[in-house]
């Protein structure tokens, strides 16, 4: 009863919802939300590919990373450079931004996923303390904490032309499509044989081992894909900001994909980026009213946390099996067919 | 001649000088059934941990299918077709009995299958639900392996060591905690299974042990302390004196 059967396919309820979200975003710019809107749009959708990012560590393989930030600030840090340092467009600072995080987390990883359960988030944060330190230190090279203005050069789209960043909607469809690319990238990944082998080593470690699989290279794939995604979606919030300090390695920074998984629900790769949407945009919006909206938004997601701890996704199936089960209930004959 | 599937040769391990397991030698040819019985600490967890990688031995070999295995990993030594069942049900709680088994049968080409989805192979489907329908959980594919029941969780447990065909199943205790008719579904499965895999058993229920296999090992304090058919073992003076003393 939840699913509509067409020509194209089933369309159950949770993917309706996936399509209403894909075409609010889709038609975004051409609703007349003005100009301010469109580059805070821009910016959440690279912070929830960012979150995404967060979540295929640890929403599916269960590693709580709480150094992401050095990703995200690599991958900025290696777009600007390559921008502005060697002149190249915003395609290859891409390509930058996602070669140098792999290598990066191909070094850290190999240190990282070694340590075990608490030792791992304690050996992220370390990390992401260091990169801080270093980007703080070398402030010739990062511009420190006062930051580098990045200006991006106009991107050259095949068939299309030629566009400017400082075009809000060019900017954020621009935006909108790297992110869909990579998150259909990162779903690929989650639902291939690799992506099963993640969850078995989330839920039992010891048993995958035994299985067969070589846990640590498996933690090793997952946490420089992470990386690399997080790193893509660090070159992105940079071209939007056209700005970039070494604060993006700051253990905040590392904070905020783990609150958007966290409000989103995890391992969903779309929960990350509903949270990133919604507590960004929350925050901007009750920011205008009160000076106290970290305090706001904090309690509303301590409470979120306690109450679900699977986040809105998890609070949205819920009420789904509620819904069910009281249609079935209601229901004299047992002849009902669900689908989940 | 029968080929040897598993020898171990003084197979040892100290902890800060307590002796665990001393000089077990074992040696298991193909197809056959062993019971590995003894009392509470006599070191027949430690020996399946010796043997499938989980600990090192302090001194000592193993070889198995003819290829020394001694130090390697435990992914190198299961994926050598070696499968271990753990005496504390260990399963995968939130994916579902189906995903349990697929991922059970993945291991080794899950990698070069990176563009593909899970699931999706026809072949290895059919293999999965057909190993679940001989163990009784066909019901319960859709599932989750954490709504499962202890009994069920045991066998699916069964299955999972199951999956990938093993030439050596070491099972510890499969039915441990299990009420008499779970034990009479595992008592089942271990039947069918005689013959067709190597297997070690390591069971408290002695009964259990004498009727389904054909050769006992009794440890004791590390030692192996003899070793025969169910019936010599039950004659065994020495046996009797630690094992059987409170029952005969």
């Amino acid at each position: 009863m939840w699913s509509l059967h067409t020509p194209v396919g089933t369309v159950t309820l949770n993917r309706a919802v996936l399509l209403v979200l894909f075409v609010i975003a889709l038609l975004w710019p051409v609703i007349g939300v003005g100009d301010f809107l469109l580059f805070l749009g821009a910016l959440f959708l690279a912070f929830g590919l960012y979150g995404a990012s967060f979540d295929l560590l640890y929403g599916y393989t269960g590693l709580l990373s709480f150094g992401h930030s050095v990703f995200f600030g690599v991958g900025a840090y290696a777009a600007t450079f390559a921008l502005m340092d060697y002149g190249q467009g915003a395609f290859v600072g891409l390509l930058v931004a996602f070669l140098a995080t792999i290598l990066i987390a191909v070094g850290l990883g190999l240190i990282a996923v070694r340590v075990k359960s608490h030792g791992f988030v304690i050996v992220t944060i370390l990390i992401a303390l260091i990169a801080q330190r270093l980007a703080e230190t070398y402030s010739g090279i990062t511009g420190g904490t006062d930051g580098i203005i990045v200006s991006v050069p106009d991107i050259w789209i095949p068939l299309l032309g030629e566009y400017s960043v400082f075009d809000p909607t060019f900017r954020y469809y621009f935006t909108l499509g790297v992110v869909l690319v990579s998150l259909f990238l990162m779903y690929r990944l989650v639902i291939s044989p690799v992506g099963l082998v993640f969850r078995m080593i989330r839920e039992n470690e010891q048993r995958a081992r035994m299985l067969g699989y070589n846990v640590t290279a498996y933690k090793l794939i997952a946490f420089v894909a992470s990386g690399a995604f997080a790193g893509i979606a660090g070159a992105l919030a940079t071209y939007i900001n056209g700005f970039i300090n070494a604060s993006r390695f700051s253990l905040i920074v590392a904070g905020d994909p783990v609150i958007y998984t966290m409000l989103g629900g995890r391992s969903t790769i779309v929960g990350a980026v509903i949270g990133a949407v919604l507590i960004e945009g929350a925050g901007n919006y009750v920011s205008q009213v009160t000076d106290a909206y970290q305090l706001i938004v904090g309690l509303l997601l301590l409470v979120m946390v306690v109450v679900e701890p699977e986040g809105l996704i998890g609070l949205w199936n819920r009420l789904q099996r509620r819904v069910k089960r009281r249609v079935r209930d209601s229901t004299p004959t047992p002849e009902v067919t669900t689908d989940d | 001649m029968t080929e040897t599937v598993l020898e171990t040769v003084g197979l040892t391990k100290e902890f800060d000088g307590f002796v665990a397991v001393n000089d077990v030698d074992l040696e298991l040819t193909q197809g056959e059934f062993r019971g590995l019985i003894g009392p509470n600490g006599a070191g027949k967890t430690t020996v399946f941990n010796l043997i499938s990688g989980l600990a090192e031995p302090s001194s000592g070999s193993v070889r198995f299918n003819g290829k020394e295995i001694t130090g390697l990993d435990p992914h190198e030594i299961t994926s050598r077709g070696m499968a271990l069942s753990f005496q504390i049900t260990s399963i995968f709680p939130e994916l579902t009995v189906r995903e349990n088994v697929l991922g059970a049968l993945h291991s080794g080409e899950a990698l070069s299958n990176l563009l593909s989805r899970y699931g999706t192979d026809e072949t290895k489907l059919d293999r999965v639900d057909g190993l679940l329908a001989q163990v009784d959980l066909d019901v319960h594919v859709e599932k989750q392996a954490g709504e499962l029941s202890h009994g069920d969780r045991k066998v699916l447990e069964l299955a999972l060591a199951l999956a990938n065909d093993p030439d050596l199943l070491l099972l510890d205790e499969p039915t441990a905690g299990l009420s008499a008719s779970e034990t009479d579904t595992i008592k089942r499965l271990l039947a069918e299974l005689r013959g067709t895999v190597t297997i070690i058993l390591i069971e408290h229920d002695v009964d259990l042990v004498m009727e389904l296999v054909e050769r006992i090992t009794v440890l004791h304090n590390g030692q192996v302390l003899a070793e025969g058919t169910p019936d010599q073992i039950q004659a065994d003076e020495r046996v009797r004196k630690i094992y059987f003393r409170r029952d005969h």
